[in-house]
């Protein structure tokens, strides 16, 4: 490699921006990703490596963030939109993580991306009735961008559905207040973040990412198959 | 001073809430090693509560052995610094009864609560197995070695083979050629004339960086390389990384490393920061003929 290169660790949020999320759930997702980009300015162990991404579905798949340092972009609000389609957010995560990826300097290594799968509800789409067909293509391990899905449901997301979404981990919340919810998965992602920047490496690859959900705030969920 | 006053002062400053040293008051020496890219500053190093086998956050050495020349270095990585977790890589070294040079290293896996243990005994017992028997392959000794740590840390320490897993190499070095075997994703490079580092494993450039296929103890077949080159760095991935990455580094290294140098000279070597860079970083490097002893930097 003739020019510098460096490290990195993608690391994208997938949102449910559905009308649901209206009221303090979307305000504590808006409050908390300012907070993410704190992290990144005074932690070397995330700031140096991780790189995010910030995807938003409802009806549609939006990638509201490119993959990037947020150290370097000026963070927009995220707005509530119309229902829930899995099969558009699947779809849009896949279209930003290879695009993301393909835009880093050719010979980047880089870690296995991390998506971070957040709903409060479930799926409901005339347009793509079956979510699954877009989930496989995503976590298609011929693909060789395929990330680890974690999931992280409030309200009323449905425990088996993330147990299918998450390619390992899944997580309910146990807190009744949606604002406090979205403010705890936050937490946890951000500490998950931390943690997977230093010590995501194993040479099976099921003990390779370590996920930090505090049992007082979230139920662990068991990986179902689709 | 009042019942109150002092209630106040205990709120302000429980024992608990202190520590020492005060962010960024800690000295340290002057280097000349570079910062690449975007490095944000880490916190005051930490040890976390409950570490057992912690082993030193630096190893160094400097030293003739028989013919050749080693100079190794091994200094705990800024995340393990920032965990309070102790640095998984270690090297040993032998020169043999029949003139050979014998180098194992080893990176214990950072997942793995014990992996230091692996790391540290496996080297121990390669140079074991070497006084004893300096006639082994570098596949000999690293497989025997791998078998018997992994009994020794069941036997001595009640640890599993899953709690202690590195990955490892070990090297062989006569007086004509050099025989590599390694289990995982340590390298070793061959020092060119023109100053460059050239890889002797072949690189996967196309898999994701956090994912190793094999760790010991286990049944691997050893991948091998040999090489007649005079200078070979052995390099846990940390380091060759780096080196595989960093056109800054190898610049640094190549200029340090033009001659033998002392241990203290290779912590210098290993000081560079580097955005991204928080691994262990190990690195052994064998000159072959040993220069004239006044020639050391």
């Amino acid at each position: 490699v003739d020019s510098e290169v460096f490290t990195v660790f993608p690391v994208f949020l997938l949102i449910d921006v559905s009308a649901s999320m209206a009221g303090g759930a979307i305000e504590a997702v808006n409050n908390a990703i300012p907070d993410l980009k704190k992290e990144m300015l005074a932690n070397p162990m995330t700031g140096e490596i991780a790189r995010v991404g910030v995807v938003t579905f409802s009806d549609e798949g939006r990638t509201l963030i490119p993959l990037c340092d947020l150290a370097d972009v000026t963070i927009p609000e995220i707005m509530i939109e119309g229902g829930t389609d899995f099969y558009a957010g699947f779809k849009e995560v896949k279209q930003a993580i290879e695009t993301g990826l393909r835009s880093l300097p050719k010979g980047t290594p880089f870690y296995r991306p991390v998506v971070f799968f957040m709903s409060d509800g479930a799926h409901q789409s005339r347009v793509h009735p079956d979510w699954s067909p877009a989930y496989r293509e995503l976590t298609d391990r011929t693909w060789k961008l395929a990330p680890e899905i974690v999931a992280f449901g409030f309200g009323d997301a449905q425990a088996d559905t993330l147990s299918k979404v998450a390619t390992r981990y899944a997580f309910m919340s146990k807190d009744s207040d949606p604002a406090t919810q979205v403010r705890e998965i936050m937490h946890a992602l951000l500490s998950s973040i931390r943690t997977a920047s230093a010590s995501f490496r194993d040479p099976s690859q099921a003990d390779g990412l370590t996920i930090d959900a505090p049992t007082e705030h979230f139920t662990p969920l068991p990986k179902l198959s689709l | 001073m009042n019942e109150e006053a002092m209630t106040g002062l205990e709120a302000e400053q429980s024992p608990a809430d202190l520590s020492y040293p005060v962010q960024g008051d800690l000295r340290d020496l002057e280097t000349r090693a570079p910062r690449i890219g975007k490095v944000i500053d880490g916190d005051t190093p930490r040890l976390a509560e409950a570490v057992a086998f912690r082993v030193p956050s630096v190893q160094l050495d400097g030293v003739q052995c028989g013919r050749f020349f080693l100079a190794a270095g091994s200094q705990v990585g800024l995340s393990h610094l920032r965990e309070g977790t102790p640095r998984q890589d270690g090297y040993d070294f032998i020169a043999t009864a029949n003139g050979n040079l014998v180098v194992a290293l080893a990176d214990g896996l950072g997942s793995r609560p014990y992996s230091q243990v692996g790391a540290r005994t496996f080297g121990e017992l390669v140079v074991f197995l070497a006084a004893q028997d300096p006639g082994l392959t570098a596949a000999e000794y690293l497989t025997q070695a791998a078998t018997v740590t992994g009994e020794f840390a069941q036997r001595n320490y009640n640890l599993d083979s899953h709690s202690i897993a590195f990955v490892g190499a070990v090297a062989v070095f006569d007086p004509q050629l050099c025989s590599i075997a390694r289990v995982g994703d340590i390298s070793a490079f061959a020092r060119t004339d023109a100053g460059d580092f050239e890889e002797l494993f072949v690189h996967q450039a196309d898999t994701a960086a956090n994912l190793v296929e094999a760790s010991l103890p286990g049944r691997h077949e050893p991948e091998i390389v040999t090489s007649d080159s005079d200078r070979i760095v052995l390099a846990t991935d940390g380091l060759a990384g780096d080196l595989r990455f960093s056109p800054a580094v190898r610049e640094w290294l190549a200029k340090l490393w033009s001659r033998p140098v002392t241990g203290s000279a290779m912590n210098e070597a290993l000081r560079f920061r580097r955005q991204g860079s928080h691994d262990d970083r190990t690195g052994v490097v064998v000159w072959r003929p040993v220069l004239d002893p006044a020639a050391i930097l």
